[in-house]
């Protein structure tokens, strides 16, 4: 019989090409594990000094039995195998027992801000120990949130299943449960955290310089752009498919010191396989730079915003009634005001935003449903700039309300100072995180913005319309405002007060 | 419902070990493979991140030992890992489930795997 391997990572994988070759492998090996991997500080230490020991007591054992000492630092290190892919894991394993995701169920209307991007930005200089203090304090909010959400979402779930939870221990995932929160969780916090990307465009990744010569391959080019941006780099191939992009095959054009942002739109309009359906895109995600098909991403980002077009309707029955010798059949219902009208802003937003992409075009990204005045749009997060620009042209335009892809399960991000890098970083309610230089807060009324460091540079008004929705305490956000939390609920960006202070 | 899925089996081999005693990373993996004759590797990247899975469910407790190395002045640290109250309980659990799972499946090969051919049981 042979040996059952337990999901085993593949063990033939060669470690990440960017471990530098100069000095210990070992630890080189570390040091590109250590930028993969998410968390705090001391995490990363304490998963870092774990696998060296591991990796000494190996070599020593093979060596022992006979291995030359750099064959043997080669299998110990092989069998740890890709330090991206192992470097997920370590995520997904974190991940498992806060199977996250809150239900804010009735979330009443709180206050919606986009967030702007952030641009490259300086290193902010903090004060180390104050910055740490404060993301210690911040991370046990996190935490207690996330313990929070974990048990409502854990009972929702039971709830849902039919399973009594007599005993507080029922919280823990059960294997009826496994495969639903799995679903649930993987969906939405990758729907959530890229979106948080696509809002951010952080880290400066899109202005990354890059070059590569014609004979250099895409994994080389991928690489190189992620060395480029201080991170690793991934791609997926799969979605490449029929592109004739592979990890091995040439890139066959020379790019020499171009903007990555430029650099792929040039090899999408210059590479043969790219110039039809499946085009090139990347993401910077944490400490990974993605490379996928547009399409890919796009799909992985779609949300779902309601817009309400009460207004139009209004105002639709408002001009019949002020003219009232259009004759009575001709007369428009409430009913038949909000189809009428719902219809035509529909048709408008599908022919001139993507066309192809809408469902009622043969599309599968976007689709648009009603119900009453309301319009609810699904679409890949980027095309939400062109359809609230129609609906705004219209005069349709109100603030929309996100909702994650999954339905009503909200991902709260926390804003907290990174102790060891001193930059911002926003944790997801799945223990996803994202470092970032600079965080600006737009709102109608423009709000505030945020510098690595805590500088606050303006501070935000009380809104008096915000209601009252829970209260808490980001610390770092504390500088923002003093009661409430900062939450991200997909691209927007959520303020919510606490009801006595923010009742004027 | 009824899995005999190895990354579970892997949990309930990890959660077993550590219910007879504290152990760490290396001598678990070392462990598995020796009384499994060979037949399960757990390998780190399998084991690590499962470990950092049980602890932070709370289903093991952790702690930091300062190990001398005999050949160098280098010290360094090992990391043991012991069964939680809770880890107790859900080890019983998958003990539960994987005997419910195995009496199901003996219902139909027969305890030692030797029963008649399913058709012929069926009559």
């Amino acid at each position: 019989m042979s040996a059952l391997k337990l999901h085993g990572v593949d063990e033939k994988a060669p470690p990440t090409p960017n471990a530098g070759g100069a000095g210990d492998p070992v630890a080189s090996w570390l040091d590109v594990l250590e930028k993969l991997l998410g968390g705090s500080a001391e995490e990363v230490r304490g998963i870092r000094e774990e696998l060296a020991s591991h990796l000494r007591e190996r070599v020593r054992d093979l060596t022992v039995s006979g291995v030359t000492e750099a064959e043997a630092v080669r299998t110990a290190i092989g069998e740890l195998g890709d330090a991206a892919e192992l470097a997920r894991r370590f995520q997904q394993a974190k991940g498992s027992s806060k199977r996250r995701t809150v239900m804010q169920i009735a979330l009443a209307s709180a206050a919606v801000i986009v967030l702007g991007a952030g641009g490259l930005a300086v290193r902010g200089s903090v004060q180390a120990d104050k910055a740490q203090r404060e993301a210690a304090v911040a991370r046990e909010h996190a935490l207690a949130a996330k313990n929070e959400a974990l048990t409502a979402f854990t009972a929702a779930v039971l709830a849902q299943e039919g399973v009594a939870t007599a005993d507080r221990d029922a919280a823990v995932p059960t294997d009826a449960m496994r495969p639903l929160l799995a679903d649930a969780t993987v969906v939405q916090r990758r729907a959530a955290l890229a979106s948080v990307l696509t809002a951010l465009s952080v880290d400066g990744a899109e202005d990354v310089v890059v070059s590569c010569g014609a004979k250099d391959t895409w994994q080389q080019f991928f690489d190189s752009a992620a060395r480029a941006a201080g991170k690793g780099s991934h791609t997926n191939f799969t979605s490449l498919d029929g592109t004739g992009i592979d990890g091995t095959s040439v890139i066959g054009v020379e790019i020499s010191g171009m903007k990555l942002g430029e650099a792929v739109r040039f090899l999408n309009e210059g590479v043969p396989g790219l110039s039809g359906d499946v085009r090139l895109a990347f993401r910077a995600s944490g400490a990974v730079l993605e490379f996928a098909s547009e399409k890919y991403f796009d799909r992985r980002e779609q949300e779902t915003r309601t817009y309400d077009l009460d207004v139009l309707v209004q105002d639709l029955l408002a001009k019949e009634a002020a003219h009232p010798g259009s004759g009575e059949e001709k007369r428009h219902s409430r009913l038949t005001a909000e189809e009428t009208v719902c219809d035509q802003v529909s048709v408008l937003v599908q022919d001139m935003v993507q066309q192809t992409m809408w469902a009622g075009n043969g599309g599968d990204l976007g689709s648009i449903r009603r119900f009453g005045s309301k319009l609810f749009v699904t679409a890949p997060v980027r095309h939400f700039k062109d359809i609230e620009w129609v609906l705004k042209e219209v005069g349709a335009f109100e603030q929309p309300r996100a909702m994650s892809p999954s339905g009503g399960v909200k991902h709260p991000v926390t804003v907290a100072v990174d102790g060891a890098s001193g930059r911002l970083m926003l944790s997801d309610s799945g223990g996803a995180t994202l470092l970032c230089d600079s965080l600006r807060l737009e709102a109608p009324e423009a709000l505030a913005e945020v510098v690595a460091g805590g500088v606050v540079q303006r501070s935000l008004p009380i809104l008096s319309d915000i209601p009252l929705v829970e209260a808490g305490v980001v610390r770092r956000a504390g500088h923002l405002m003093a009661d409430g939390q900062l939450r991200l609920y997909d691209s927007t960006l959520v303020i919510e007060r606490a009801a006595e202070s923010g009742g004027e | 419902m009824l899995t005999d899925q190895p990354k579970d089996a892997a949990e309930l081999i990890v959660l077993s070990l550590l219910a007879e005693g504290q152990q760490y990373g290396y001598a678990i993996s070392k462990e598995v493979a020796v009384r499994s004759g060979g037949q399960v590797r757990l390998t780190p990247g399998v084991l690590y991140p499962l470990l950092k899975g049980l602890e932070t469910q709370g289903l093991v407790l952790t702690n930091w030992e300062e190990v001398k190395a005999e050949d160098s002045e280098e010290g360094r640290k090992r990391k043991w890992y012991r069964l939680s109250a809770k880890g107790k309980k859900r080890l019983e659990q998958r003990i539960a489930a994987h005997k419910a799972f195995r009496a199901v499946i003996d219902a139909f090969i027969g305890p030692d795997g030797d029963a008649p051919h399913g058709r012929e049981v069926a009559r």
